[in-house]
């Protein structure tokens, strides 16, 4: 096939890919300048002659059959509709498009099954592109007024609805846009309404060219092309002669589906066009003409039937190598002309030498082109495989960066000695790899194709543990280090069931993968090996990124613990955020990973503290990698969010974001829950909520003034949440246990016998709170049957409930009962319970004050007297303070640490300096927020 | 018993010679087969310069007269490297013994380095030499010597690394020979030295730290004054990170400490929660109880598990002298507790968890609230105790809360009126003004 041909066809269909389309885009606006030019340009020769038959043209209309008249308003309509469209004038757009209709409507019921005109409906396609195919971004759209945004918004979902009507005339448009500018063209000339009636010379031309193929057409324009001075003579005659025709021929030639050619007019585009993407190839394509299409080399080099040598194949490669990269290089036709060089080489060395020109050329070939077409990727990764493959075979091989260059002929007479290359094997396994990764980011995760791109993920696993094999002969260390990075990629975010499916599918595939590192075992021993090699030997991001996705494995197998210290004893949290945006996503990814984890062994404190920085934020999808989020889009430019895009993890590494919400709040409402009610109970502890997101969240569904049953995930939590808050707890539990998305956890019954249990106690807990005033004393048999617990749990939970302070009372062994303080009556009448918090706020006041004082006094040094100040006070304020602070933002991160020590870093945080990770990790996450936006 | 025998588990962090006596101990009880333990004792022995002992130990082992012929060939080899050593050490020990040097001696290594070499002919070599003779020494079990000549090498050593050495050298000297006040001193030393240095990985300093832990346990459970500074260097954060990671057998030395320490029970918080977070790897009899006591309140379990925790201590090289103390003090532990959440306490059921015949716990209970000064009766007809609680009435709490309010507002009047600043002046002073209002019309509130 003409190489020009195709070209000019790829740049016409003009959708799909955005740089081509903005390419005709760009040329029709130069067309229409041009025209403009011309006209003008023209005016002095034919200014008095348009007037004249502007007027002509008036009176004839008059004359018109109903049918050429909506003929002649949908042309003009469709016409104003592109101009309009091309400058971005969506409400101009808008309003023609509205009067378009009806008149296309009338239109089609007088042409009686005929062909629409072809300027609607290329009206219609480009429409459709323009808005729904390209769309437009956030920042061009931002660029228009309000108004026209807001038209454009309106015209994309009117395209919607009605292009379904005319799919079939624009599909058909579609296959041949070919004619699409000189149509344009005329319809512009129809537009400007120049009309001389006795200039139709160019009429047959034209419809001899309509017969002429289309290819054999594409030469001759560019024929023509070459010949400017005939554009220059005639372009006034030929464009004003097409409006003529148009009405004189009635319409005819809108029907034809055939794709028309004006020559006249459309000799520019091309010209514009061919200028444009390919700068030399019209003398060439005019020589090859003849002999029917066939290969077309690049940059006028012909791929003839080369009579390639193993002895010459160095001298091609050059060629290929020097030709690489350079403007107007058919990438295609290297791809082919490598595939023969293979065919020929005749020993490793040179086989070696062709296939990585091989693999180089076919990534070169898709580099335009958003991910790898899956066909060429699958060639890629088999080009890729032979040379592992050659290399395995010939040991004495080896490539890497920093060899010789072989250039010179004597690797002809190559018989197997030690020999180098320069090169690098690990660049084509990364780019494989991101491919891949790329093509999974942009198919859409729901439909087959992704499944059937998944399959694939098995042999590129192959590859990369074959490439590991290969770099631990060839002991290429950072090579290594780098695949073996890879693998662990590919393994970590599954389970070990699927891991060992693969496992076993890669060795059914794999033909030799001894390894030192990992010598087979169970994955987990797999995975382990691989990240204890990287800790030993990789640099410190590589280092960083292994050891956050073996705290992810751990998390994901429920070993909570050991990723939990793993992570600690790693102090990743300290220098998270100086990593890049990956690896802090993948930090994120680990931290939620491990608050799965905690939650699964029924640690709903650990998983609470290992989520809510992540929830909290508002901000889950970036923080994780998985989709924009809505708000933030706005203020990013479109580099950054195209950056953000790539980003993305493809759809199957995911973390489930309801299931993790659905833990996240679940916790939330163990803790808070209690914690609610204790504080209503008790006025003097502190009453800010630990939780602020469940805290809003519940406070929005109590304002609600008609509830219905519980739909969705948060719904349940909400209503459960509130049958705990009344001491409800079968309500409750039955609340929680109905979420379907548990399902999703693997051991999902335990999980719901577990939150029962949690829940039970917990209601326990908060009944006492709620109630402790109405109460003299409570039997701990009767809570035992109200709670259906054993009278040992309740026994215990009273016990420590006591021991802490969280209850004013005491058991009483011998009756078995729980005798609440007097001081706790007393306290219960309301003017009491305000007078003691009266008491509190005007210490702290009085605190206040004395800060105030010293911060001025003391000017700059204030706030290390402040901390002495909250520590040595200690009257419940520091507290609160630094958790205000923390708030703040990352400059509390020393208050912080403080209120750890003094919380005792409930939960899972050893709280010393060493391993001090609650505020760490808040640091980290705090940097990490930052870092994700970036 | 020999799962809750933590010998093996320590093996590795100590000196050889230090592990001799935790399996001199152990074959005094029958935890494991003595041929075993003999065997062990050669094995560990035969890395020393104990050469006759280690002799004797393996003809007990084998049942013979007859060494094997490397014995003798090793001994020889020893007593020549040794003379040859004493040899080449012997100026610069004389130097050093001599006061005048001792006095002229200062702060700076590299000073005294050069004074050596300029007025006693002492290289750098010599000193060096001083180090690898200490180390002889030791190996032979001259502990007395190698001390003396260890201590004298850190003083001149520039070299810190072989410095840290010296002192860890010296440190078992100390110990093998029973000086633990001096032994003490030189731990202090290596702490400090330890936590200021910088190593080269932080796995190197955690390696040192997990030595030091182990070392300590020797200084610590025979100087009379070892259980305070156990809790109190055990509890440093670098410390009980370096549990966590690395070794935390070593918990139930901390709690045995903890417990028998009755002024530092204001630690048991932090160890409770220590513990929690080691529970997963870590259990023994010890932490058990402390887990069951003030995790779980479970009482019964904490009694049954006390009951283990005599006979685990009894079969523990450090804590074995500390058994009835421990016992005594767990005991208090577990009263405490127990009458903190209770109001009426049935007598006869406390003392059956306390492991007591009803009559002995009846007196140690009331000698209990004696000591403790608890605010509780005994009701002798229904056998009961009952706590009077004291909480105080909210009139209390506001008049104690506000009290000092005049106090402080007038400090903080005062101080406004010294600043010569007006504007400041009167800002604050309206502020100060406030809370005493507040005050005011709190105690009325309150009245």
């Amino acid at each position: 096939m003409s190489r020009f041909f195709q070209n000019v066809n790829d740049s016409e269909s003009s959708d799909s890919d955005f740089s081509s389309s903005s390419d005709s885009e760009f040329s029709e606006n130069e067309l229409e300048q041009k025209q403009k030019q011309t006209s003008t340009a023209a005016s002095g020769r034919f200014a008095r002659a348009a007037y004249d038959s502007d007027s002509d043209t008036d009176v004839k209309r008059v004359m018109k059959n109903p049918r050429e008249k909506q003929m002649d308003e949908a042309v003009k309509l469709s016409t104003d509709i592109l101009k309009a469209m091309r400058t971005d004038e969506w409400q101009a757009v808008s309003v023609d498009y509205e009067k378009l209709l009806p008149v296309v409507k009338k239109l089609t019921n007088l042409l009686k099954g005929e062909s629409l005109p072809r300027v609607f409906i290329r009206c219609l396609a480009k429409l459709e592109d323009r808005t729904i195919k390209d769309g437009m971004n956030k920042e061009q759209l931002s660029k228009l007024k309000a108004a026209d945004a807001r038209a454009f918004n309106k015209m994309k979902q009117r395209m919607r609805k009605d292009n379904k009507s005319y799919a079939k005339d624009i599909s058909a448009y579609r296959e041949n846009p070919v004619d699409s500018a000189d149509e344009e063209a005329s319809a512009a000339n129809a537009a400007v309404e120049s009309g001389s009636e006795d200039e139709d010379q160019a009429v047959p031309s034209m419809q001899t060219a309509r017969a002429v193929p289309k290819a054999k057409q594409a030469a001759r324009d560019s024929d023509m092309d070459s010949d400017d001075s005939q554009w220059d003579m005639d372009d006034s005659e030929v464009s004003s002669s097409e409006s003529e025709d148009e009405r004189q021929v009635g319409f005819s030639r809108w029907l034809k589906k055939a794709p028309t050619k004006d020559e006249g007019s459309a000799k520019k585009t091309k010209k514009d066009r061919s200028q444009r993407s390919t700068p030399a190839p019209a003398p060439q394509a005019d020589a090859d003409e003849d002999d029917g299409f066939t290969t077309v080399g690049k940059g006028g080099k012909v791929a003839k039937k080369v009579e390639v040598t193993a002895e010459s194949l160095n001298k091609h490669l050059k060629a290929i190598h020097d030709a690489r990269g350079r403007k107007g290089t058919d990438k295609k036709e290297t791809v082919v002309m490598l595939g023969s060089l293979l065919g020929v080489a005749g020993n490793a060395l040179q086989r070696c030498k062709v296939l990585m020109a091989l693999i180089s050329a076919q990534f070169d070939e898709s580099s335009s082109q958003s991910y790898m077409p899956v066909e060429q990727w699958k060639r890629s990764q088999s080009s890729i495989n032979e040379l592992l493959s050659t290399l395995e075979a010939n040991r004495q091989l080896s490539i890497f960066e920093t060899a010789d260059a072989h250039d010179d002929d004597s690797d002809v007479s190559y018989a197997g000695e030690e020999a180098t290359l320069r090169g690098s094997v690990v660049s084509f396994i990364d780019r494989l790899d991101d491919e891949f990764t790329r093509s999974l980011q942009t198919i859409d995760p729901h439909t087959p194709d992704y499944i059937e791109r998944m399959r694939d993920s098995v042999p590129l696993y192959v590859t990369i543990a074959r490439a590991q094999s290969y770099f631990e002969r060839a002991a290429l260390q950072e090579s290594l280090c780098r695949v073996v990075l890879r693998r662990i990629e590919h393994l970590y975010y599954r389970t070990d069931q699927v891991n060992s499916q693969v496992e076993a599918a890669a060795a059914a595939l794999e033909t030799s993968g001894e390894s030192r590192i990992v010598s087979g075992g169970d994955i987990e021993s797999v995975v382990h090996g691989l990240c204890t090699f990287l800790y030993q030997h990789a640099d410190p991001l590589l280092r960083m990124r292994a050891m956050l996705m073996h705290i992810f494995n751990h998390a994901l197998h429920k070993r909570y613990y050991v990723a939990r210290d793993l992570l600690l004893m790693s102090h990743i949290q300290e220098s998270a955020h100086q990593a890049d945006v990956n690896t802090q996503v993948l930090y994120n990814r680990a931290l939620a990973q491990m608050g799965l984890a905690a939650f699964r062994l029924g640690l709903v404190r650990e998983a609470f503290e290992h989520t809510v920085e992540l929830m909290s934020s508002g901000h889950q999808r970036e923080l994780l990698a998985q989709g924009v989020g809505q708000m933030r889009t706005q203020q990013l430019s479109p580099a950054e969010e195209q950056l953000q895009r790539q980003r993305q993890l493809p759809f199957h590494i995911n973390i489930n974001l309801e299931l993790l919400e659905c833990v996240f709040l679940t916790a939330s409402m163990l803790i808070e829950i209690p914690f609610m009610a204790s504080a209503n109970a008790n006025p003097e502890t502190r009453r800010t909520a630990t939780c602020r997101v469940f805290r809003r969240m519940l406070d929005y569904n109590e304002r609600q003034v008609f509830l219905g049953p519980p739909e969705n995930t948060r719904d349940h939590i909400m209503a459960a949440a509130k049958a705990l808050a009344d001491g409800d707890w079968l309500a409750a539990r039955d609340f929680i246990q109905a979420i379907k998305i548990w399902s999703l956890l693997p051991d999902c019954e335990e999980i719901k016998d577990m939150l029962a249990s949690k829940i039970q106690i917990e209601a326990l807990r908060t009944y006492l709170f709620t109630y402790s005033t109405q109460f003299e004393s409570v039997g701990l048999d009767d809570l035992a049957t109200m709670f259906d617990l054993s009278r040992g749990k309740v026994y215990s939970l009273l016990a420590r409930m006591v021991y802490q302070d969280e209850l004013q009372a005491s058991l009483d062994e011998v009756s078995g009962v729980l005798v609440f303080s007097r001081a706790n009556f007393e306290a219960s009448s309301r003017l009491q319970q305000t007078a003691l918090m009266m008491s509190n706020k005007v210490n702290a006041f009085a605190d206040i004050n004395e800060r105030m004082f010293e911060l001025k006094n003391n000017g700059g040094q204030a706030p290390g007297d402040r901390q002495g100040n909250a520590d040595q006070g200690g009257r419940g304020q520091g507290d609160r303070d630094s958790r205000s602070n923390y708030q703040r933002g990352p400059g509390g991160g020393n208050r912080d640490a403080q209120r750890n020590r003094k919380d005792g870093g409930a939960g899972g945080n050893r709280n010393n300096n060493g391993r001090n990770t609650n505020n760490n990790r808040r640091g980290g996450g705090n940097q990490q927020r930052r870092g994700g936006r970036q | 018993m020999a799962e809750h025998d933590l010998t093996q588990r320590m093996i590795p962090s100590l000196d050889r010679q230090l592990v001799f006596p935790l399996l001199e101990f152990l074959s005094s009880r029958d935890v494991y087969q003595a041929d075993a333990i003999l065997q062990a004792k050669v094995e560990l022995l035969s890395g020393t310069g104990m050469v006759d002992y280690t002799g004797e130990l393996y003809k007990q082992l084998h049942n013979t007269d007859q060494l094997p012929a490397e014995f003798d060939e090793k001994r020889a080899a020893l007593i020549k490297q040794l003379t040859e050593s004493e040899h080449k050490t012997k100026h610069i020990r004389e130097v050093i013994e001599n006061p005048e040097v001792a006095d002229a001696l200062r702060q700076d290594k590299l000073q005294n380095m050069k004074l050596l070499q300029d007025s006693y002919q002492c290289t750098p070599e010599m000193v060096l030499e001083l180090y690898s003779f200490g180390q002889l020494q030791y190996s032979s079990g001259n502990y007395g010597g190698s001390a003396d000549i260890l201590l004298h090498f850190s003083i001149l050593s520039t070299d810190p690394e072989l410095t840290l050495s010296a002192l860890w050298g010296k440190l078992a000297s100390e110990i093998l020979l029973g000086n633990w006040e001096v032994g003490l001193g030189d731990l202090l030393k290596l702490r400090e030295i330890i936590d200021k240095t910088h190593f080269k990985t932080p796995a190197e300093q955690l390696q040192q730290r997990v030595w030091l832990l182990h070392w300590s346990l020797f200084v610590f459970f025979n100087h009379p004054k070892g259980r305070d500074g156990i809790v109190e260097t055990f509890m440093l954060p670098h410390y009980v990170s370096t549990i966590q990671n690395a070794c935390p057998w070593i918990l139930r030395y901390l709690v045995a400490a903890v417990i028998t320490n009755r002024r530092k029970r204001n630690m048991m918080q932090d160890l409770v929660k220590t513990i929690q977070q080691v529970s997963y790897m870590y259990q023994d009899p010890v932490t058990e109880f402390v887990e069951a006591l003030y995790v779980d309140f479970d009482f019964d379990r904490a009694a049954a598990k006390l009951e283990e925790c005599e006979s685990v201590l009894e079969n523990d090289f450090f804590l074995t002298h500390a058994v009835d103390d421990f016992v005594e003090n767990a005991r208090f532990f577990l009263a405490e507790v127990y009458c903190r959440i209770h109001k009426r306490i049935d007598m006869e059921a406390l003392t059956t968890r306390l492991n007591m015949k009803s009559e002995d716990g009846e007196k140690w209970i009331v000698k209990l609230i004696r000591e403790s000064r608890m605010d509780a009766k005994v009701d002798f007809k229904e056998g009961t105790v009952i706590m009077n609680s004291s909480y105080n009435p909210v009139y209390q709490q506001v008049i104690e809360r506000t009290r000092n309010l005049v106090f402080r507002s007038q400090v903080l009047n005062g101080a406004i009126d010294k600043n010569s600043n007006p504007n400041k002046k009167d800002d604050a002073k309206q502020k100060g003004k406030q809370p005493r209002a507040a005050k005011r019309q709190e105690t009325a509130v309150a009245a």
